[in-house]
């Protein structure tokens, strides 16, 4: 420290050696240690994790719970339906048509059906996502699609337009601001406070106590970022033992990984570019500002107004009159039903037809076959702007790493989607089922209801996703790439003055 | 002293780039909000009418059937778009857009238009209302977080306090010379909002007063975020300090705590599954309720008031169609229970609201958002009573249909066929949603939240000012 004193004779001697990285952190270290900012910034942000896996387990939970118990019920009422059946001589008269009796098709297709449920992704827990729109559960019964599938979860409102608090959000939205909080002064402030020139008159260059600095705070807020959701991850009970599971959650963070080193080098970009501690919090919060609210709310708005979504109400007024159009040949439809499927037609009752229930199930055949070009498109619609919505996440790193995180998580509408389609062609097959039934007009027995079809849906592997997410994790990499360049070209032009 | 002091804090904010840039940017964002919102409205509006005329003719153009052929055949109740859905379409997107009417079954509302997007759009929407409530409060931010702190920082609240300008003088004229600022933004925000409604069709006389009453609640909103951020720079010790504090409780009120109160509610008012919600109905329906006997038991008792009221022995020997009055009991059952369990769900949700509306003492943006969804419109109430609204007319009409059946189908039942002028004897469904009394009244503790935080601003501002160190 001599050298302090006297500069001009440091200037002749020989550069002594430079200060060891060890040293700098642990100097680092102990600064940022004693700073209030980072107890009461990183303090909140513990909690705020904790509070957010808290949410992400109890909304996994009780999702998956439902689901068990409708299924349960669903195999009570089965078996329930089938000791029922052991108990009632063959000679019994035949069940009314509208009558509660586990002989009558219309009573066990159309009125009771079946659930088809989807059970909860294994890493659920990270991200609500879309799971809190999307139902994970259909009664299906001979009824037509649209209506199947208008049915909701309920929830309210103003819960879906607030957001939930996940993992997700706590990482897009408030890591960066973390990151911002804890960097936002890390050369402004110790040039506003006189210590630049301390630091700067040490053996040792800017850019390596800048790098020490990042070091520092990385190692902080990635140990809470990424060490308590891996924690997080595991007390929760994620079944990481599970094929290809473990390879998600690990990609998952490293997509954490990624998108914390990008707002770092933002930070750093920040630190070095703008001069003063306050300019530079205001930079970091327009950039933050830019990423995690303007651009994601303008393309939605460019989606919409470019793609709108089409609408649900035309597409109403025109099944109501594909209705009307089918019930109109209600007394033709159950002959033309016969001939486009002979293989129905062998046990085919001369009464079936003219009776109520027949003819209903024929007109909800008629509707849904009606309505199926028109539905094809309109799901086509909706897939070009969410292909759209896809392309411009790239104009928000915040947007990208929502996207990936959401479905690595399996919310992000995906796998719910694969979900949807297999309940739609369980539904065609349950239809046609309890039509065989019914135009045959003879009772079910237990042998009968045990051989209807079941719902299976046809779970991807855990890591199939991978590949999905590869693009646009690959882009995040990227902008991190670039940050991180800029930063590093940017630090040789700082200053201590 | 004080003019000088506003036109000097006035000229000075005006002269900042940063300032100019943000205000612009703010301007624009506001515009294209308010252009989108309109554009909304009108597709809405339009396509809204259509649907209920085209459902409204199905109706009538039904053939001769029967009654109860027709209740089930039912009508569709489409959602209509508010024309101050234009500042701020609120839960909108997440509430179902059409309810199909029909005998027997209370339908829950289908199609939410957040459901036909991706997970991009959840990051939100571009509306007036969050322009307003999320980025006014950050420009508040960046031109008054300076205020007092800067001259301290440079020595030049020393010299001002020197020359004896009383801190309170210099406490006004900072805060009015912010809000003169502010005002370049926001008067023409408010005029582009007024552009905005007009010549959208609504009713001027039921959209104006509650326009009125938004801007009030945002002026006691902006008037809070100027007082506390003023407070925090009279405080803090360096500009620096002052923008942290102030950006950190922007971020903590406006960004976090939303959706932390939101798990909060959900979690001291849990929301029931749907498929509790229809089991428990179903479970009332056929077991009972309340003393209510069970589905079988109840018609029968009913048909054994029915023979003694008319003093017969068998349904035969009615002058009625027993078919129509065991519908219309049956519904008068139905209804009894759908009102139960709906009710039970809306007095939940207005719950949870109640837990996010106290909240608001810690985070004004939850009272700012929900006083704005009421009035315009576009609140759970609102939705609730057009839910309700519609569920009544599903009523009238099955009941109509019922009254025919009871009347002239004497023998026949379900055979009978009614001509088709029956059908235009149930008038088109008419709504008008609830006044802005009831709206102020249903928001009333979101307002006052406001008008205390706006209380509470000043109140701050002037014991910081009172204290003022240079």
């Amino acid at each position: 420290m001599t050298t302090l004193a006297t500069p001009q004779v440091a200037t002749r001697v020989p550069q002594p050696r430079t200060v060891p990285l060890a040293t700098l952190l642990a100097h680092e270290w102990r600064l940022l240690v004693r700073d209030r900012l980072l107890h009461v910034a990183a303090s909140c942000f513990i909690v705020v994790v904790v509070l957010a896996l808290a949410a992400g387990v109890r909304w996994s939970r009780a999702q998956q719970a439902t689901v068990d118990r409708l299924r349960r019920a669903d195999a009570d009422q089965l078996v329930a339906w089938q000791r029922a059946l052991d108990t009632i001589p063959a000679d019994a008269p035949p069940p009314e048509a509208f009558a509660r009796d586990p002989r009558s098709a219309f009573h066990v297709g159309a009125r009771v059906g079946r659930v088809a449920g989807l059970d909860q992704p294994p890493l659920g827990v990270l991200a609500v996502g879309q799971s809190d729109l999307q139902p994970s559960y259909y009664k299906v019964t001979t009824g037509p699609r649209q209506a199947m599938l208008m049915n909701d979860e309920i929830e309210n409102p103003v819960a879906l337009l607030t957001g939930r608090l996940d993992l997700t959000f706590v990482i897009v939205a408030l890591l960066p601001l973390l990151i911002g909080a804890l960097s936002y002064g890390m050369l402004a402030g110790e040039r506003e406070d006189g210590t630049l020139a301390l630091v700067a008159s040490q053996p040792v260059t800017l850019r390596r106590v800048l790098l020490a600095k990042v070091a520092v705070r990385a190692a902080i807020v990635l140990a809470v970022a990424i060490g308590l959701v891996a924690i997080g991850l595991v007390v929760a009970g994620a079944p990481l033992a599970a094929p290809g599971v473990a390879t998600v959650a690990a990609t998952w963070l490293l997509t954490v990984l990624v998108y914390a080193a990008f707002w770092f080098a933002i930070a750093l970009l920040v630190a070095v570019l703008v001069r003063g501690a306050a300019a530079g919090a205001l930079t970091l919060a327009t950039v933050w500002l830019l990423s995690v609210i303007v651009v994601p709310v303008l393309v939605n708005v460019v989606a919409q107004a470019r793609h709108p979504a089409p609408s649900r109400t035309a597409l109403i007024a025109e099944s109501r009159a594909a209705a009307a159009a089918a019930n109109a040949r209600a007394d033709t439809l159950l002959r033309k039903f016969l001939f486009d499927h002979p293989e129905m037609r062998a046990g085919a009752s001369v009464a079936s037809g003219k009776d109520f229930v027949t003819r209903s199930l024929t007109v909800q055949f008629e509707v849904d076959t009606a309505m199926a070009p028109s539905l094809a498109a309109f799901d086509a619609r909706l897939r070009a702007q969410q292909a759209l919505v896809d392309r411009a996440r790239l104009a928000s790193p915040s947007l990208l790493a929502q996207g990936v995180l959401e479905s690595l998580a399996g919310t992000d509408g995906d796998r719910w989607r694969r979900f949807r389609d297999s309940t739609i062609a369980y539904h065609r097959r349950w239809r046609d089922a309890i039509m065989a039934q019914a135009v045959r007009g003879e009772p079910l027995t237990a042998a009968m209801l045990g051989a209807l079809p079941t719902f299976a849906f046809g779970e991807a592997p855990a890591d199939a996703v991978l590949p999905r997410v590869g693009g646009a994790l690959a882009v995040l990499v990227v902008l991190a790439v670039l940050a991180w360049s800029g930063a590093l070209v940017a630090i040789g032009r700082v200053r201590a003055a | 002293m004080l003019a000088t002091i506003v036109r000097k804090e006035f000229t000075e904010m005006l002269r900042d780039g940063r300032v100019r840039l943000a205000a612009v940017a703010l301007l624009a964002l506001l515009a294209g909000a308010l252009l989108h919102g309109r554009a909304q409205t009108r597709a809405l509006v339009a396509e809204r009418a259509a649907a209920q005329a085209a459902t409204r003719a199905d109706w009538l153009a039904q053939p001769a059937k029967n009654p109860h052929s027709a209740a089930h055949y039912g009508i569709y109740a489409f959602k209509p778009r508010a024309t101050l859905a234009t500042l701020d379409d609120g839960v909108d997107p997440y509430v179902g857009v059409l309810t199909w009417l029909e005998a027997h079954k209370r339908n829950e509302f289908a199609y939410r238009p957040a459901q036909d997007a991706t997970g991009a759009q959840r990051a939100g929407a571009l509306t007036a209302a969050v322009t307003l409530q999320l980025l006014v409060p950050l420009l508040i931010v960046l031109l008054a977080a300076g205020a007092f702190a800067t001259e301290r920082e440079h020595g030049t609240l020393r010299q001002l306090l020197a020359l004896g300008v009383r801190a309170r003088t210099l406490g006004a004229g900072k805060a009015f010379g912010v809000a003169a600022a502010l005002g370049v933004v926001l008067v023409p925000a408010t005029v582009l909002g007024v552009a905005a409604i007009v010549g959208l069709g609504g009713d001027t006389a039921h959209d104006l007063p509650r326009a009125g009453m938004m801007v009030v609640g945002y002026l006691l909103y902006f008037a809070a975020w100027l007082g506390v951020v003023l407070a925090i720079s009279a405080r803090a010790r360096t500009a620096r300090v002052a923008l942290a504090g102030a950006l950190g409780l922007w971020m903590l009120t406006t960004v976090l705590a939303p959706r932390l109160v939101t798990e909060l509610a959900r979690a001291l008012r849990p929301t029931p599954s749907a498929a509790a919600f229809t089991a428990a109905i179903r479970s009332d329906l056929e077991q009972g309720f309340d003393g209510h006997a069970g589905q079988a038991e109840a018609m029968e008792a009913f048909r054994r008031r029915v023979l003694a009221q008319y003093r017969v022995d068998s349904v035969s020997q009615l002058p009625v169609s027993f078919a129509g009055l065991e519908l219309e009991e049956g519904e008068r059952i139905g209804n009894l229970v759908y009102d139960r369990h709906h009710a039970r769900l809306w007095d939940r949700f207005a719950a949870q609201e109640r837990v996010r509306t106290a909240s608001a003492v810690v985070a004004p943006v939850l009272a700012m958002r929900a006083l704005s969804m009421g009035l315009s419109g576009t609140d759970v109430a609102h939705h609730r009573a057009f839910a309700e609204a519609a569920e009544g007319y599903r009523r009238t009409l099955v009941t109509a249909m019922n009254a025919d059946m009871t009347r002239n189908a004497r023998g026949t039942d379900f055979d009978y066929k009614a001509d088709r002028s029956l059908w235009g004897t149930v008038g088109a469904f008419d709504y008008d949603g609830p006044s802005l009394g009831a709206t102020l009244t249903e928001h009333a503790g979101a307002l006052a939240i406001l008008g205390a935080w706006a209380v509470g601003g000043v109140l701050l501002l002037t014991g910081a000012v009172a204290r003022l160190r240079p």
